[in-house]
């Protein structure tokens, strides 16, 4: 019992947030409190918690990675040129599209590492390319058309009676806890987050774990494209506009925090899952998307705000 | 509590030495259980130098932060110009009118020397929407330089002038900040001797404009030369206040090193292969043809003060600072130490001079900081930490070492000094390290620890490992070294002592001189 | 060891070199367009140069706020998104409320003077990181522009002394470059005379030396956002004037390219270092960038890209700049 008060009020506070926001909504939406309500809120959030975890990785070893959003949009336009225009078939396309992250995360390991800027430049340096390159080869046309057992098997299906995304979500939020808790690299994460220099006097390989952080990222990123590719059955360059604050918020809403090594990737689904309640909600009320921005980078603040006092009086 | 200071120019026969200016009564500090000051009484009188010596962990550095505002103590009073007063912060430290020498915070690197003289002071050149005429005060910064006889260009920046030069920069800047306590902690550590000869004519112009400096250093020597009087520290506690003239070095050396403990453990150690070698170190500029070497078994004493070299020296060897010329043979054959990694892979441990900056991970568990070098040991299956083993082995690390703690998840941060140094100790041990490097160990922790951890070092002698320690406390240096060097502060090593060979003054002498004491 | 005669020695080679870096600049600016000239010469037809000098003049208003910033040691990336957002008020407030042309303008001030104290407060009293602080902001300011605006561009009719503004000149001057001119000039003698300036070159090249100077940091740092949103909401009156509408996405990338100038010009990422002349170069460059790109027919993604690699440069520079 004990245990449990801990894990709740000192790890991860963002419980209790997130079962206050769910009964507020929910009382103004009934709804929400049912079974389709239910899921449609965890369908919204499976695309984003998706790319929380890598970002969780990134975060607790003290990086951050702006191009999340921009790494969506080239991945959707590239997987659907791909079948669009060479036919080839989707199952050999999403791994092509999946590598594509790996690559990128890369090239932004070598740059953080070697290069040794700070990751938000360089992430936004990034953002910059990919998007426009995203839009460049798109000539800013949504690429439609795609077959639609693409969009069935992502978004009409479900696994073992979830649907798939959710069990995509679930499945890699499964596998983050585990790397991040029972693996080396998931404990060198958060011994470089905190102290770098001591890490590295430790002897860990820190541009190994660095890299691999961007490169998980970056592979979840393109992963959320193709699944948001599907759901749209088109390639668009706009995929993923913006989603990287929402991302970074998902994580810091969980509890991690920057620049420390301090955080987990449980607490990000929870983080993940306010977020996807408040979109499901505002939309609920009839409110655009815009309207979620706004809501979003106010509760960022928000969440910040309480955490930094929060610290002061631990 | 407001008190208008005005900088007075006084004739030397006006000079009042006995007015006293600053008084602490009754001073006690804790961190966690630890006592560092115990009731400590000190008064500091108008236009003196009042030196402060006490070894490493003796108390000063926590009583000048008590004063300057960084630290808050637990019990007692300080009084200002006999007024009782409360330091909470730096600021208010300030605004009483005591300075900090020679810390990060006192100037801007990017603007030059005439502005950070009066950064914050400018009212006199400022008009009345708010501009600043510069040559005003560029001239009256010409005008101070001048008086205090500083020869430096007011127009140059701080940052491309040097150590020396900068710190002259901030004892003007604290004169128009009419500060009138000085606090100067080390302030010679990196001074040629020409330089050390500017401060204190410097500080003899202040001591006649009726201000009150606080001199701490290692260099007894400097402190005889400078201080009016001279007051000492040892494990928290005051030794004693005396008059320059009725004190010599032999005896103040006496008074600030503790005996060499008789119960010296005399285990009858073998000394096994050679594990390091290293010839001809140079790093240019700070330590040059260095040649040691460090056998299983044996523990490799380094003592010599801030600003020989000896840290740089030993972050040379374990590839954490890169630029140097030499060789290194680890177990007989030549090997290539770059980064942290390849000394780790060679089977070398560091535990680092300051534990909270790069040894510890402070915002994580004992448990994660133990097994930080070698949780790549403890795999099951593909690439799993098997966290029953990991939690075995700490608890029985925990248990050899005697880490007092509750729980093993607690962070690290809430331990007391000398638990936190016994973590980096388990660390190394679990690493399975053949050769550990120890910079300055005992530093910050209180009396009882310090013993358990140089048994510890000799314990773990015993069991083969090789040791190298660098120490400023020559009690602690002889007291478990098979064999001692000494770091001089040009950055040359001497020959090597066995323990019996040479007595502590010496060894201090060598460190501050370069030379044994002609006269014993 | 130093002496004195060195010391004046190594001034004045780095006074030299100081010059030449500044000119530097200018030096590239000149190649860079006799280069693209060469290539094609409708770039260097007075139209066209007048052209990029409006640009950049847009840009150069905004990154002096954004120079204030830096130099202090911040970062404020919300500057597009009150551009835009002042924008689409301005023209709903005319259009759709009939409200005076001049009430409008002071609203929009007010608007950039309100998200600056935001920012301000957010970081010197909320302790978020600036980043941060003021990537939410952005968001947040963006948001309730699409919101007001319903992602649509609001026309803005007939009040042609509004426009002139953005279209006019004054003695052949663009209107827009000159009151660019005018505010560098202000913002040079403040940046050197001033004790605001002096201040924040102070805060940013060390914190906390100047907060136990006595100097009230946190003040200066909130003056300087408050600054820099009341430029960018400046930044985007004229802007509204020269498109005769609101446009929901105006200032799109605005910082990025408002960094990028900055850093270009000297200004160092980390504080502490720059300059109002070198942002003003830098302006001019990044305008005649994005200028040659169309006039050679690259696409407005491409621009991106190569703005974003100019960006990622200049910050390398000006972080090295510091370190040495």
């Amino acid at each position: 019992m004990y245990k449990i008060k801990n894990f709740i009020l000192l790890e991860n506070p963002i419980i209790l947030f997130l079962i206050g926001i769910y009964l507020i909504f929910g009382l103004l939406n009934k709804n929400m409190f049912s079974l389709d309500g239910l899921t449609n809120i965890l369908i919204q959030s499976s695309v984003i918690g998706i790319m929380a975890v890598g970002m969780t990785f990134v975060i607790v070893s003290g990086g951050l990675d702006l191009s999340v959003g921009s790494l969506m949009a080239i991945t959707s336009v590239l997987v659907s040129l791909l079948i669009k225009y060479l036919n080839i078939s989707f199952v050999y396309v999403v791994p092509i599209g999946l590598f594509l992250g790996v690559i990128s995360g890369i090239i932004i390991g070598i740059f953080v590492v070697y290069v040794k800027l700070p990751p938000f430049i360089i992430t936004l340096g990034m953002l910059i390319t990919l998007s426009g390159s995203a839009r460049l080869i798109s000539k800013a046309h949504p690429i439609s058309g795609l077959p639609e057992n693409f969009q069935n098997i992502f978004w009409h299906n479900s696994i073992f009676f979830i649907p798939t995304p959710i069990f995509i979500w679930i499945v890699i939020s499964i596998i983050g806890i585990i790397i991040q808790k029972f693996t080396t690299f998931g404990r060198y994460c958060y011994l470089i987050g905190n102290n770098q220099k001591a890490a590295e006097i430790s002897g860990i390989n820190i541009n190994r774990v660095i890299i691999l952080t961007y490169m998980i990222s970056g592979t979840l990123a393109s992963l959320a494209g193709i699944m948001l590719t599907a759901r749209l059955n088109s390639g668009q360059a706009l995929v993923g506009r913006g989603m990287e604050i929402i991302v970074i918020a998902a994580v810091v809403l969980g509890g991690t925090k920057l620049f420390k090594g301090i955080g987990n990737v449980l607490g990000t689904v929870f983080g993940t899952a306010v977020i996807g309640l408040i979109y499901v909600s505002l939309s609920f009320a009839g409110l655009s998307t815009n309207w979620q921005e706004v809501g979003l980078g106010a509760i960022l603040i928000v969440a910040i705000i309480i955490d930094n006092f929060r610290s002061r009086y631990i | 509590m407001e008190f208008v200071v005005a900088l007075i120019k006084l004739d030397l026969k006006d000079v009042v030495m006995s007015e006293i200016i600053l008084e602490m009564k009754g001073i006690n500090k804790f961190f966690s259980n630890i006592k560092a000051l115990d009731n400590i009484d000190l008064d500091l009188r108008k236009g003196e130098v009042l030196g402060l010596v006490g070894q490493n962990g003796a108390g000063k550095s926590t009583l000048i932060k008590i004063i300057s505002g960084i630290y808050k103590n637990d019990s007692g009073q300080i009084f200002i110009d006999g007024q009782l007063v409360e330091i909470n912060n730096p600021l208010i430290a300030r605004h009483f009118g005591i300075a900090t020498i020679f810390q990060e915070f006192s100037l801007v690197p990017t603007l030059n020397i005439s502005e950070n003289i009066f950064l914050g002071q400018e009212d006199f050149a400022r008009n009345k929407i708010g501009f600043i005429n510069k040559k005003e005060i560029s001239n009256r910064s010409i005008e101070i330089l001048e008086n205090l006889e500083i020869h430096l260009e007011p127009s140059d920046l701080v940052l491309d002038i040097s150590r020396a030069n900068q710190q002259l920069v901030e004892i003007a800047k604290s004169i128009v900040n009419k500060h009138r306590i000085y606090i100067m902690d080390e302030p010679t550590s990196s001074l040629t001797p020409k330089e050390v000869n500017i401060l204190f004519q410097l500080i003899k112009k202040l001591k006649l404009e009726g201000l009150s400096i606080i001199y701490i250093s290692h260099r007894l020597e400097e402190v005889l030369e400078i201080a009016d009087r001279i007051y000492v520290l040892k494990n928290g506690g005051k030794v004693g206040v005396f008059n320059r003239n009725d004190i010599d070095i032999k005896k103040l050396t006496e008074l600030v090193t503790s005996r060499i403990d008789e119960d010296n453990i005399e285990i009858k150690r073998t000394y096994g292969e050679e594990m390091l070698r290293i010839e001809d170190f140079s790093r240019k500029g700070i330590f040059e043809n260095v040649n040691l070497s460090v056998s299983r078994g044996e523990i490799l004493g380094i003592c010599g003060l801030l600003g020989s070299g000896r840290s740089e020296l030993v972050r040379s060897i374990y590839g954490v600072d890169r630029r140097k010329s030499g060789k290194i043979f680890f177990k007989g054959r030549e090997v290539e130490i770059n980064e942290p990694m390849d000394a780790v892979k060679l089977g070398i441990a560091y535990v680092t001079e300051d534990r909270k900056k790069d040894g510890l991970f402070l915002d994580l568990s004992i448990l994660q900081n133990v097994t930080a070098s070698s949780v790549k040991n403890m795999l099951v299956f593909l690439n799993f930490i098997d966290l029953r083993k990991e939690k075995k082995e700490v608890l029985k690390q925990i248990d050899n070492l005697n880490i007092k703690t509750d729980s093993i998840i607690k962070l690290t941060r809430y331990l007391s000094g000398g638990n936190q140094q016994k973590v980096l100790i388990a660390k190394c041990i679990l690493s399975n390290a053949e050769l550990i490097i120890f910079d300055e160990p005992t530093v910050g922790i209180d009396v009882g620890a310090k013993r358990e951890i140089l048994d510890l070092m000799i314990k773990l002698a015993s069991l083969g490992k090789a040791i190298i320690a660098i120490f400023t406390e020559v009690s602690e240096l002889l007291r478990v070294s098979d064999k001692i060097r000494i770091m001089t502060r040009e950055g040359t090593i001497t020959s090597e002592y066995k323990p019996g060979e040479i007595t502590s003054q010496d060894i201090l002498m060598m460190m501050i001189s370069g030379r044994k004491s002609t006269n014993v | 060891m130093m002496s004195e005669i060195s010391v004046k020695k190594r001034n004045q080679f780095y006074l030299i070199k100081n010059f030449f870096i500044k000119n530097q600049l200018l030096i590239i600016i000149l190649i860079f367009i006799i280069v693209i000239g060469i290539y094609k010469p409708v770039f260097l037809s007075t139209y066209n140069l007048m052209n990029i000098l409006r640009t950049s003049a847009l840009l150069g208003i905004v990154s002096i706020g954004m120079t204030f910033i830096m130099i202090s040691g911040g970062i404020d990336l919300s500057i597009g998104s009150v551009m835009g957002l002042v924008s689409v008020i301005i023209a709903g407030l005319t259009t759709n409320n009939k409200v005076p042309i001049y009430y409008c303008i002071i609203v929009a001030l007010l608007i950039g003077i309100f998200s600056g104290l935001i920012n301000g407060v957010l970081i010197t009293r909320g302790r978020i990181t600036p980043f941060i602080a003021t990537l939410a902001t952005m968001v947040i300011l963006r948001g309730v522009d699409l919101i007001y605006s319903n992602s649509r561009t609001i026309p803005i009719i007939g009040l042609e002394r509004f426009f002139i503004l953005g279209r006019g000149t004054i003695f052949s001057v663009p209107i827009p470059l000159f009151i660019f001119i005018i505010i560098s000039i202000i913002a040079i003698i403040f940046l050197k005379y001033h004790t605001f300036g002096n201040y924040i070159y102070a805060i940013g090249g060390n914190y906390e030396a100047s907060k136990y100077s006595g100097i009230r940091v946190d003040r200066y740092i909130l003056i300087s956002y408050i600054i820099g949103g009341c430029l960018a909401s400046l930044s985007g009156i004229i802007y509204t004037a020269r498109l005769a509408s609101g446009q929901p996405m105006l200032g799109e990338n605005f910082e990025m390219m408002s960094i990028a100038a900055v850093c270009v010009g000297g200004t160092s990422l980390l504080g502490g270092i720059g300059s109002i002349y070198g942002t003003l170069m830098g302006a001019i460059l990044i305008s005649a960038l994005y200028n040659s790109m169309s006039i050679i027919g690259l696409s407005t993604f491409l621009q991106e890209v190569a703005v974003g690699i100019v960006l990622v440069i200049a910050v390398i520079f000006s972080i090295k700049r510091k370190r040495s």
